[in-house]
């Protein structure tokens, strides 16, 4: 295998979208990634999200993407990207921002027949229906190789030079895995079926996205629906002998989301401590507040001693006092020639009270 | 297998990176220097080992999203330090005119950390040196990031060689040493820049009259059989490349 990319050093995790960038989702059939669509396409206009969901030609992602000459920036569908794909690249973006969810490969073959069943609209929904198909018989009829066959790995390989869609069958397994795992790696996001939670808590944070109330609720439903009934052990046998590459893809993926989300907790905890109070600014709060408390412990003692000279002014000690004063002074005028005389026997008569 | 087509054209956004992929001795200074004026100074950075991991991995996101072209002799797996898929660009040269170029580099360049050590040894003896990496190194720079071989793998050296191939398929551009002016076309052509003209070749050794013997040029190039499959695999595809940006270049002469 490659360099394990566990080990290597990690990368930054959050991603600026700008505004000439384009996010492309690919939903791979069975993965439950619309669980995620909600989120996603209420980020973007409903005008800047490509229109198809999935390649109906060449021609037609030509037409749609020359409906709108400045472009799209989100398109979500089941496309097989790549410099040799059936127009995506030529029209639409050459290095889209990228992000995809993956799923338990057993369970991502069953639901992908489920649909098929369910929906009559899909083009082998006649064939699997008429002949009475199950997941077993599906599994292992190679007319349905395509949507059994490491369809998780194939969907990220994507389209390459010297293969078909039918041709990456002849990429050896090691090589298979190892490019699937590098285009895994480079995507800007990914997530798990199984981990839905954690995967849209991841996905908000590397695009700085923020969270919507009901999103939650939506996530925790949507992560307890299984998508699919109980598969026989006869089937589960049937799909891993033709989805080993997707499993060890799987097993790298949950460990890699699992260091993500970790990595995602620490950086948010590291956010957080830069943007508390520093000590020193702490400490001089402190000591303003310690001159406050001293201010108003002051302040409290001078209103107590106001209301003290209050109760005095109204007591009738006081008011005798300024009465006395007051006549004093129509009798003896300040400056008149009794003052002095006045003054002496005042002093003669209350000692050392009298300043 | 069919094999197919893919546009030419490749429209560089605010957010993209373009990494030149940059293996020893094959013009990549003098393509370097073309690239860097296309970008602003500070949006260039050239950078190598711990200094360039230091510069992916430490710096602030702030000073990271200012880059938008970076050089480095890291491999293809320099995107896992990343947040976003870089935008590849790369040159390959003919296998054994490359290692005789290093070698003939090393010895020229007195501060070369292997010159005293090369200096007296003749061209075979320098293949058998234990530092000298001449073998396979342009698969290698392809396929993977440090280039050592526990990095690679349980990849066989045929899944090994498929690896490096489907990565130059998908690269933005590549270009050829000894088709140096047309890599140049293709170049401006690709990320449609106006034509690139007056560029000087740098670090290139004097030209010098020695030849190389028969039995040094077999043992470059039995060290080097991955190498020469994927050069002849890139020569097809450049010329398949020439071809079709000549005929692009034709249609839009004929449009006008």
């Amino acid at each position: 295998m490659t360099s394990d990319p566990l080990r290597a050093p990690p990368r930054c995790l959050r991603v600026l979208l700008r505004e000439d960038d384009v996010l492309l989702f690919s939903l791979i059939p069975g993965t439950g990634a619309e669980a995620l669509l909600p989120i996603v396409e209420g980020q973007f206009a409903a005008a800047d999200v490509f229109p198809l969901r999935a390649v109906d030609s060449g021609k037609a992602i030509a037409a749609a993407a020359a409906e709108r000459p400045e472009g799209y920036r989100l398109v979500c569908g089941n496309f097989l990207f790549g410099p040799y794909d059936d127009g995506l690249y030529k029209h639409v973006a050459q290095n889209p921002l990228r992000m995809t969810m993956l799923r338990d490969p057993v369970a991502r073959t069953a639901c992908e027949f489920r649909e098929i069943v369910e929906n009559p609209a899909h083009p082998q929904h006649q064939e699997v229906v008429t002949e009475g198909l199950d997941l077993t018989q599906f599994a292992k009829n190679p007319r349905f190789r395509p949507y059994v066959y490491n369809r998780q790995a194939r969907h990220l390989v994507g389209a390459t030079r010297s293969v078909t869609l039918e041709g990456v069958d002849s990429l050896a397994d090691e090589l298979l895995l190892t490019i699937a795992k590098e285009r895994l790696e480079e995507m800007a996001f990914f997530g798990l079926h199984e981990h839905l939670l954690e995967s849209a808590q991841l996905l908000l944070y590397t695009f700085g996205w923020d969270p919507d109330a009901t999103s939650a609720d939506r996530l925790a439903a949507a992560e307890g629906l299984s998508g699919y009934g109980g598969v026989s052990e006869e089937a589960r046998e049937a799909i891993g002998e033709q989805t080993r590459v997707d499993a060890e893809l799987y097993r790298l993926a949950s460990r890699l989301l699992t260091q993500r989300h970790e990595q995602m907790i620490e950086e948010l905890i590291h956010y957080h401590h830069r943007w508390r109070p520093q000590e020193a600014t702490a400490a001089k709060v402190r000591q303003l507040e310690e001159i406050v408390t001293e201010q108003r412990d002051a302040l409290a003692v001078q209103r107590r001693d106001l209301k003290r000279l209050k109760a005095i002014e109204h007591s009738w000690g006081w008011r005798m006092l300024v009465e006395v004063s007051g006549l004093r002074q129509q009798l003896i005028p300040p400056e008149s020639p009794v003052e002095p005389l006045y003054m002496g026997v005042r002093r003669l008569l209350l000692g050392r009270w009298v300043r | 297998m069919t094999a197919r087509t893919r546009p030419l054209k490749f429209r560089l956004t605010s957010g993209d990176l373009l990494y030149f992929l940059h293996i020893p001795k094959t013009a990549g200074t003098t393509l370097f220097e073309i690239l860097r004026k296309r970008f602003k100074p500070e949006e260039a950075v050239s950078a190598e080992g711990d200094v360039f991991l230091d510069l992916c991995c430490r710096s602030s996101p702030e000073d990271r999203a200012r880059y938008r072209l970076m050089r480095a002799h890291f491999g293809y797996g320099v995107y896992r330090l990343l947040p976003r898929r870089p935008v590849f660009v790369t040159m390959l040269r003919d296998p054994v005119a490359r290692v005789i170029s290093v070698y003939k580099h090393i010895r020229r360049i007195p501060h070369h950390r292997l010159n005293r050590e090369v200096i007296e040894l003749g061209l075979l003896e320098f293949l058998e040196h234990p530092r000298a990496r001449v073998r396979d190194l342009q698969v290698r720079h392809l396929a993977g990031f440090r280039l050592r071989k526990e990095e690679l793998g349980a990849l066989c050296d045929d899944d090994l060689l498929e690896l490096a191939k489907a990565h130059l398929d998908d690269l933005a551009f590549f270009g050829l040493t000894e088709r140096f002016d047309d890599s140049i076309r293709l170049l401006s052509h690709t990320f449609d820049w106006s034509p690139i003209e007056g560029y000087e070749a740098l670090n290139v050794a004097p030209d010098s009259p020695e030849e190389v013997d028969r039995e040094a040029l077999q043992a470059i190039a039995s060290r080097n059989r991955l190498d020469l499959a994927l050069y002849a695999h890139a020569r097809g595809l450049f010329e398949e490349r020439v071809a079709q940006l000549d005929a692009e270049l034709r249609e839009a002469d004929h449009d006008q």
